[in-house]
């Protein structure tokens, strides 16, 4: 036999085991190697005396900074006759400037390449936008002129007014946010579930006037106040310079003001609740809604707390059984949406679907059913707590994937003052979650006696869903009741 | 030639104010064998893979049976000849991706996944695994179960948000029922075969009608390991461009009331110049600098207290984009007069030029709002995609931004004379809806 036929008869002998590699690998999908390497950001967070206080995320993968200044003018801080005057205050900021109109102002941070925006929160107000680093030093000074020296003008005010007051008959027509205002009615223990989100009543902000509005500002924008926060190609040396120019006009404390009847009268700090209401289900009759909107869930610990992540898993783990259940196997509705409101009282979870009326009941009850299956169950499997626990550590990973997630993240730092470690401290108490946990916390709050509801819909769906709900505490709320429009 | 549109480009960069770089965007870019377009991108800012499969059919390609291209997309996740149903988007979990799921859109469709790094040769096994493979598990009952869910999907986006029907009103207005662009409501959907769905894959789905885009932290043998996955599969035919140009010949006018908006809502749209065509920037310039300010205070002057917002889209796509101003009034605003003070105000920009400060303005927002865009690495393979569709190369990014530096005065006014004609619209009054 010659070499060469010997080569050619070996050769061929190893084709049916390389067939059946390939085979093997066609028809099955190759193993991935455990575990998922987490990459976390340092946040430096820096306390000068007499502020203003910096939470900075070095990121230099692109000429791009996201910055905001943050003031702790959000809801808590509004005084008890002036529900929503954080809202009207954020508005008014991008009204314009003194001497300026809205479009000057625009024009101003248009000539940096910069879209402002504004937002409010339980502890904060916040103005912020995103720029390439060579505008960064112009953008912040500019943003702290703005919060310096607003417009008041009268005919702004009377629009950026009537907007607000208008929310309300607005939102009405938005059936995801009158149920979601259901549930905080129901979770909380409100009448006036929008007050704890810092939406004053119409009848209340009709009463603010341009001065009310400037005095609550002014009382603010201090640097003993102020939170700056940075994402971005910006070093932490040139970010203090930053900082420190940008602010070098405002008061270390409020100045007094001139007139004693524009002052605000002291924050409560307790929002402007209005009593609890003694229910855990809320029924909101709309007869022209197509589809119901079944929302529920309840408190949860708020980021930055101990217990926050275990809860984290026992959700998402609840909300891809209801996606399973409901999506997959009942085929009633297109997804299982969630949401955690920061409200004044605390943090709420929400999980809600949109199903047809006549599919009501049989939601309800699925979702019921797995809660007790959930509550019932002590031995979760280990491997689908990992994977939950994987997807969250993924998800704490693109928190700070670019400037402006990674900004979302400071603002969520800054709004508590929290350590500049705490993503590292959720992730190590994130991994900590074993199956043990996450079936305590499911037993504690995903009881059907702790778990509150809001179902919005037509006379079927909420006959439908009335079979199929607890039979205690129900109550039935109008959206205009919600709304605070009633 | 080449080197004069070099010059003139980079001319046109120097104008830019704010610059963003094709840098941003290096790629290498390969064909295998069987026509499959492979792209990669390496960014190493963490130990994720971004991996995002396009097949070049998408809606505007399946007129014969309006809604098919979506419903095919969903079928893609009912399991394979080797998975089972969902046990793709399973394995994917488990491993730790995230955000996998997929979109249908006018010229393509894309199925995408964020994953640590590990995961790739899974990811890239599932795709080719459902290029080749999907055709066996399509059922009679996947079949009735997704467009179940496609309807289902609809109510979600359509039926039970707030302008969502005003806006199919629209559309449906401006492109007639055999166009592409028509949408697709739930009647259309159920009369879908899997006979349909089987047709497409088999002749869609495949190496040459397909770019894959890989971005993030790749290995060296990441082209290997592509060749491994996907070099033995076979097929994929183009679908021929539809013919997607309108021009209509006169003003239409839709009034309904809306099934659950409260306030008074007035909404134009004109077809305009495709994306990337000549007078897409200016159209885009135009929107940036009216939504600046400009148009609200227009209309406010013309009739004051009525108006809650304004805004304005140059919705851009390939063959033929849309322009479109909608407007929302205070619940006894009557739509036909917030109408005509926008009307008014559109007239004003036929006889006042903008400015080059406002020209300046807004290219330095998209030049900024285009480096938002990159910030993670599946918004940058997203980003690549859109640009090959496109006809254009993957780092066409220096290109893109330049056009804006081309805008000036005399040709947004161009375009506004060529465009925004009272004759070439479709015009939406929506009244709100009595208490519920």
């Amino acid at each position: 036999m010659s070499w060469s036929r010997r080569r050619m008869l070996a050769g061929l002998s190893t084709l049916p085991s390389l067939a059946c590699s390939r085979l093997r690998a066609e028809r099955h999908p190759p193993a991935v190697p455990p575990g998922v390497q987490v990459s976390l950001p340092v946040v430096h967070r820096s306390d000068p005396e007499g502020g203003p206080r910096l939470y900075l995320v070095e990121d230099h993968a692109l000429p791009l900074v996201s910055l905001a200044i943050a003031i702790r003018a959000g809801h808590r801080a509004e005084p008890t006759p002036q529900p929503g005057i954080s809202g009207v205050t954020a508005s008014m900021l991008l009204e314009g400037m003194e001497g300026g109109s809205r479009t000057e102002l625009l024009a101003r941070y248009g000539d940096l390449g910069a879209s402002p925006g504004t937002s409010t929160g339980p502890s904060l107000l916040v103005l912020g936008c995103t720029v390439h680093r060579d505008d960064a030093e112009a953008v912040l000074s500019l943003m702290a002129e703005n919060l310096r020296s607003p417009t008041m003008d009268a005919t702004a005010f009377d629009r950026t007014l009537r907007e607000h007051t208008l929310w309300p008959t607005v939102a009405r027509g938005e059936p995801a946010l009158v149920a979601g205002l259901g549930l905080l009615s129901a979770s909380l223990g409100l009448e006036s579930p929008g007050a704890s989100l810092g939406i004053g009543p119409p009848r209340r902000l009709e009463q603010l006037d341009p001065e009310t509005v400037g005095a609550f500002l002014r009382g603010h924008t201090t640097r003993g106040e102020a939170t700056i926060l940075m994402a971005g190609d910006v070093d932490e040396q040139r970010a203090r310079t930053l900082v420190d120019r940008a602010l070098a006009d405002w008061p270390a404390t409020p100045e007094p003001e001139p007139t004693s009847s524009s002052s605000p009268p002291q924050a409560t700090g307790q929002g402007a609740s209005e009593g609890p209401v003694r229910s855990r289900t809320v029924l909101v009759p709309w007869p022209t809604l197509p589809q119901a909107f079944i929302a529920m869930g309840g408190p949860r610990a708020p980021y930055g707390h101990e217990d926050e992540p275990a809860q984290a898993v026992a959700s998402t783990l609840l909300a891809s059984t209801l996606q399973y259940e409901l999506r997959t196997r009942q085929r009633s509705t297109y997804a299982v949406q969630s949401r955690v409101w920061q409200t004044l009282h605390g943090d709420v979870l929400q999980l809600w679907v949109r199903v047809d009326p006549e599919a009501t009941r049989a939601a309800v009850r699925a979702v019921r059913d797995q809660l007790r299956s959930l509550t019932g169950d002590r031995h979760f499997s280990e491997q689908v707590v990992a994977e939950v626990r994987t997807s969250l550590e993924m998800s704490s990973m693109l928190g700070f994937h670019g400037p402006e997630a990674t900004l979302g993240e400071l603002v969520r730092l800054a709004s508590a003052e929290l350590p500049a470690d705490t993503p590292q401290r959720r992730l190590a108490w994130l991994r900590d979650v074993d199956a043990r946990r996450v079936a305590e916390v499911i037993e504690h709050d995903l009881a059907d006696d702790r778990w509150c509801w809001c179902v919005a819909g037509d006379p079927e769906a909420l006959r439908s869903a009335g079979a199929a709900l607890p039979e205690d505490g129900r109550l039935t709320r109008t959206p205009e009741a919600l709304l605070g429009l009633a | 030639m080449r080197v004069l549109s070099t010059l003139l480009l980079a001319l046109l960069l120097l104008l830019l104010p704010a610059l963003a770089s094709a840098g941003e965007l290096t790629y290498e870019r390969t064909r295998l064998a069987n026509g499959l377009d492979v792209i990669t991108h390496v960014d190493r800012r963490l130990p994720l893979v971004a991996v995002n499969l396009s097949y070049h059919v998408g809606s505007m390609h399946d007129a014969e049976h309006p809604g098919l291209a979506h419903l095919v997309e969903h079928l893609m996740f009912r399991g394979t000849r080797h998975l089972g149903d969902g046990e793709g988007d399973r394995l994917l979990a488990e491993a730790g991706a995230v955000g996998t799921n997929a979109s249908t859109l006018y010229d393509h469709t894309s199925y995408h996944t964020l994953a640590p790094s590990q995961v790739l040769p899974l990811a890239l096994w599932i795709e080719s695994d459902r290029m080749a493979h999907l055709r066996p598990a399509i059922s009679d009952r996947t079949v009735r179960e997704e467009i179940q869910t496609v309807v289902d999907e609809w109510e979600f986006r359509v039926q039970t948000e707030r302008h969502g029907l005003d806006h199919d009103a629209l559309w449906a207005a401006l492109f007639p029922p055999e166009h592409p662009f028509h949408p697709v409501g739930p009647d259309r959907i159920r009369h879908l075969r899997p006979a349909d769905v089987r047709d497409w894959v088999h002749r869609f789905h495949g190496p040459s009608n397909a770019t894959l885009v890989l971005a993030g932290d790749l290995p060296p043998d990441v082209l290997e390991q592509v060749e491994a996955y996907f070099g033995h599969r076979r097929g994929g035919e183009t679908p021929p461009a539809p013919p997607l140009r309108v021009e209509p010949t006169r003003e239409q006018r839709i009034v309904r009331t809306a099934e659950l908006s409260t306030t008074a809502t007035v909404a134009m749209a004109w077809p305009s110049p495709g994306l990337y065509e000549p007078g897409d920037a200016d159209a885009d310039v135009l929107m940036a600098t009216l939504d600046a300010g400009l148009l609200r205070d227009l209309v406010e002057d013309e009739l004051p207290d009525a108006l809650l917002s304004i805004e304005t889209a140059q919705i851009s796509r390939v063959g033929q984009s849309l322009f479109m101003v909608a407007a929302e009034g205070t619940p006894t605003t009557d739509p036909e007069q917030l109408l005509a003070a926008i009307d008014a105000s559109l007239e004003e920009l036929h006889t006042r030029p903008l400015t080059k400060a406002e020209i300046d303005r807004a290219a330095r927002r998209f030049a900024t709002n285009t480096l938002r865009g990159l910030q993670r690495i599946d918004d940058r393979a997203q980003q690549i995609q859109r640009y090959v569709a496109a006809g254009k190369d993957p780092d066409w990014l220096d290109e893109d931004l330049a056009r804006y530096a081309a805008v000036d005065a005399e040709s947004i006014a161009r375009f506004i004379h060529a465009t925004l004609r009272t004759d070439r619209r479709v015009v939406l009054l929506s009244h709100p809806v009595e208490s519920p």
